[in-house]
């Protein structure tokens, strides 16, 4: 294992696809962590994190001759993050249209106009709850990019995953963290 | 200045190039309104860190743990004791290890026999699979050979078998090779053992193994599965399927036959043909295979017929079921078209086939009668009143009635319904204030159109002190709106058809507030109410409110599926003439099942719930076939469903929470009114199918109402010409 440790993504990748397994394993020992942490902060829940961790490395597994294509070392990483997120992101977004639809409108038949109390819905939730709300309403890109740089993520991981120029990552992050912020404001109120 | 953002927030990230970063620091050094902006980036980064730490992971995920997990997806499944999965030519018999394990085997065999057998011949529960297959064969097949170690292969962990054994030093033996998996009972055979075993020839195991040839071939053309295992002689499941709970339309029952299963419910799938699906849980672990009976008799308990047999077919043998263990059994028992019309009884038992003796049964505390349980009554022909299909519309009462009338004519319908709030005729107690409605009542009456009113909204004098005023709620005393529809019927009798009682009662809003909806309470509303129009209108057709199709949600909704098993549960089967039912199609086309619906049949955008989060009440079928089971499922199967509310949503720029309405598009619509009425028509058990609603997009434009109006649409055309 020790050598394994020592050599690049690239490196390890190439050896995957020769069929090492000892390869993968590092590989996954590598980033494991940090792309369950991105899931975790992202869903909230330890179980679908794991599961979509997983999927990501499977994927990994399966197809690695799609990453070849792309060749240098940053890439791979940035390819896992990518599929994990993205893939995170479209649970997510599915558990809200249906949490948004249950709560609010309590999927009713519609023949009147009196609703769920909205109240209700912000009171019963918790902080993570609305910060993950805070984020689902921000564009997609920005709340990935802020989930990611809170996870540990460097700029040019992040370039890589969100598929953008190393350069322009600066920008992006304190844009996001402004948008993050006044939307936040709003639902915490200006207090914190 | 020209001060980049991005090089700031890199900078506080120590994400720079060394040019780049001395650029930055130029700018600082020169200037406190940079600094200031470097301090509030600072703080912005930090404000949103701290939110973000809350999403941190509170149980971090071992990375190794998680590795090992995905191995085991990575690998193929292998047998245990070094049989070589990856390579499923190599047999056993060329596997050194393998056979060395079968050595040790042997011995753990024998070794366990002495002490399981005590005497003669007894039956172990060895809950374990066993191949067998003679030796001495195999020599003269080795083809055979081979065949049955691919089968060994497949076969999972945890599969077991009844044999009869013997002491192995007194009688003649058969010498065959077995894999062995867990096994109970203080054995200490461990998971997968594959060795040889001794088996008194003049006991194997029945129905398989007349001899050493027949044994193998028979064993050795037979597809064994994984999850398979042979239990007298039958290929069946390992286990019958997993079923953590009772599913929806089940009528739940309770009686235990000789302290070892409990009939928990069942479920008639028809009543033409009796199709009964029978749920079995184990109390304890059950020792012998037993067979199901049910009968057929008449009042007089004659046998008219019967079906005997185990339970799935054979399948789910008693005695692998593990305590607990919750068991679908289905039987179809005859065809009930030679039966004439009148009432019979449904009575369920077990006997043990091998001595004929029938299990005493416990029911509530007591032995039942005949060691069965009477499930149930079954109604064969028409009893009761019946409520034919029919077409239908609603208006708005307050709209143009002769507008009204004349569309209604022209479309061909005969049924009109209106929403009568009785809080507007009897706003305070004993003042009516029927001059509106009489004149409505009259123009319909006078054209023959028949008319529904569906008698809703308590005003508040008869409403309970506690209750949410701001929303709509039943009266406190059951009797009142007894009084009050027995009014309408009396008032209007011939004029009004039908009445609908209530209208969407397992919803907040129409309960009386949150959490207030309470299937029970509304069964004393049409125990009430049911006498009372009778006595005055016998002719009169009540229906019960139709509810809204939703799932359990907090203290918002309950699952109308639910909640109809709730209402018979609750003694309703005689207090209506046929179940109102608000069938919703939402997005999903008239006749799709909600099941397998795709968003792209649906040609849906907008709105992906009814694909994602599937329920039947997103779909107009689901709604009525769910229905119908519980109906049946509780033998009132004679009774129709009137559709009191149903209808497709269009519209370009909805409201919020009526996204739905921006998928449809006015021809979907119009195809799927005329498709679900055309089924309604046929099925036989649809009573009249009320259309939400021809005019609210005229008296209340702009609303979610006039969603729903098909008054100028495409829909109306198509409902025109549609053959009735």
């Amino acid at each position: 294992m020790s050598d394994q440790t020592a050599l690049s993504d690239t490196k390890l990748l190439i050896q995957v696809q020769a069929g090492d397994d000892a390869s993968f394993e590092a590989l996954f020992l590598r980033h494991y962590e940090r792309v369950y942490a991105a899931l975790f902060a992202l869903l909230g829940n330890k179980a679908d994190a794991e599961d979509m961790a997983q999927q990501a490395f499977l994927k990994l597994y399966h197809a690695p001759e799609r990453l070849r294509l792309h060749g240098d070392e940053t890439n791979i990483a940035g390819w896992l993050y990518r599929v994990a997120i993205n893939e995170g992101y479209n649970v997510l977004r599915s558990q809200k249209r249906r949490a948004v639809w249950q709560e609010q409108f309590a999927r009713l038949w519609p023949f009147s106009a009196v609703l769920a109390d909205p109240a209700q819905l912000v009171e019963s939730q918790d902080t993570q709850a609305r910060v993950r709300q805070i984020l689902l309403q921000m564009k997609s890109r920005d709340a990935k990019l802020l989930l990611l740089r809170h996870t540990g993520l460097s700029y040019a991981e992040l370039a890589a995953v969100l598929e953008v120029a190393p350069g322009s990552i600066g920008s992006l992050l304190t844009r996001a963290e402004r948008v993050f912020r006044e939307k936040y404001r709003l639902v915490f109120g200006e207090e914190k | 200045m020209g001060v980049d953002e991005g090089l700031l927030g890199a900078y506080l990230d120590g994400e720079l190039a060394p040019p780049e970063r001395e650029q930055v620091e130029q700018w600082l050094s020169g200037s406190p309104e940079v600094q200031a902006r470097l301090e509030q980036l600072r703080q912005t980064r930090e404000q949103v860190h701290q939110a973000l730490a809350a999403l941190t992971p509170a149980a971090p995920s071992s990375a190794v743990l998680a590795f090992k997990r995905l191995q085991a997806q990575l690998e193929p499944v292998s047998l245990q004791n070094g049989v070589p999965a990856k390579n499923p030519s190599s047999t056993v018999w060329e596997s050194p290890s393998l056979l060395a394990e079968l050595k040790t085997d042997v011995k753990n065999i024998r070794y366990t026999w002495r002490n399981t057998v005590t005497k003669g011949f007894i039956f172990a529960f060895v809950i374990s699979l066993v191949i067998v297959i003679s030796a001495a064969v195999l020599a003269v097949w080795p083809d055979l050979g081979y065949r049955v170690t691919e089968q060994l292969q497949q076969i999972a962990p945890a599969e077991g078998v009844n044999l009869p054994v013997s002491e192995a030093n007194k009688v003649e033996t058969t010498t065959v090779v077995v894999a062995l998996q867990p096994i109970s009972r203080g054995s200490e055979f461990g998971p997968g053992s594959i060795g040889e075993r001794s088996w008194p020839t003049s006991h194997l195991p029945t129905g398989f193994i007349s001899g050493e040839t027949e044994t193998v071939g028979k064993i050795a053309r037979t597809d064994i599965a994984a999850g398979q295992v042979i239990v007298q002689g039958m290929l069946v499941d390992a286990s019958a399927p997993d079923m953590p709970d009772l599913p929806a339309g089940v009528v739940p029952v309770s009686a235990v036959f000789n302290h070892e299963i409990e009939l928990v419910g069942y479920k008639l799938e028809s009543k033409e043909a009796i199709d009964l699906t029978l749920y079995w849980r184990s109390v304890q672990e059950v020792a012998n295979n037993y067979t199901v009976f049910i009968h057929l008799t008449d009042v007089n308990g004659l046998l008219l017929a019967q079906e005997d047999s185990p339970p799935g077919q054979g399948k789910f043998p008693t005695s692998r079921w593990s305590p607990g263990q919750l068991v679908e059994d289905e039987h179809h028992i005859l065809t009930v078209e030679n039966l004439p019309d009148g009432k019979y009884d449904l009575k369920v038992g077990l006997y043990n086939s091998v001595t004929g003796e029938r299990l005493s049964g416990q029911s509530e505390g007591n032995p039942t009668p005949d060691s069965s349980l009477r499930l149930m009554e079954l109604m064969v022909g028409e009893v009761g009143p019946t409520v034919p299909f029919g077409y239908g519309i609603q208006a708005d009462p307050n709209g143009d009635a002769e507008l009204n009338l004349s569309s209604i004519e022209e479309l061909g319908f005969e049924w009109v319904k209106f929403q009568m709030p009785w809080k507007t005729v009897e706003p305070t107690q004993g003042n009516y204030d029927w001059a509106a409605w009489d004149q409505v009542i009259d123009a319909y009456a006078a054209k023959n159109i028949k008319v529904m009113l569906s008698i809703v909204k308590a005003p508040d004098w008869a409403r309970p002190a506690d209750d949410d005023k701001m929303v709509e709620g039943p009266p406190a005393d059951p009797a009142k709106y007894a009084e009050f529809v027995a009014q309408v019927s009396e008032r209007y009798r011939g004029k009004v058809q039908a009445v609908e009682i209530w209208d969407e009662q397992n919803l907040w809003y129409k309960a009386g507030g949150k959490g207030r909806m309470n299937a029970a309470n509304y069964v004393q509303l049409l125990q009430q109410a049911y006498p009372a129009i009778k006595a005055v209108n016998p002719e009169m057709l009540v229906i019960s409110g139709g509810l809204t199709p939703a799932g359990n949600v907090a203290d918002l909704a309950i699952d109308d599926v639910e909640y109809l098993e709730q209402m018979y549960a609750s003694g309703v089967k005689d207090y209506f003439d046929a179940l109102g039912a608000h069938p919703a199609g939402y997005n999903c086309p008239a006749l799709a099942d909600w099941r397998t619906v795709t968003a792209e049949e649906a040609g849906a955008d907008s709105f992906l719930e009814p694909f994602i989060n599937r329920h039947h009440s997103w779909c107009f079928l689901g709604t009525m076939e769910a229905y119908r089971e519980v109906m049946v499922a509780n033998g009132d199967g004679g009774k129709a469903i009137a559709i009191t509310e149903f209808g497709w949503a269009v519209d370009d720029s909805p409201q919020p929470g009526y996204m739905y309405a921006l998928d449809n598009t006015p021809v979907e619509r119009a195809r799927w009114l005329v498709e679900a009425y055309l089924w309604g028509k046929k099925q036989g058990w649809v009573g009249p199918m009320i259309l939400w609603n021809l005019d609210y997009s005229l008296t209340t434009p702009v609303t979610e109402l006039g969603y729903f109006s098909v008054y100028y649409t495409s829909a109306y055309d198509a409902l025109v010409k549609m053959p009735k």
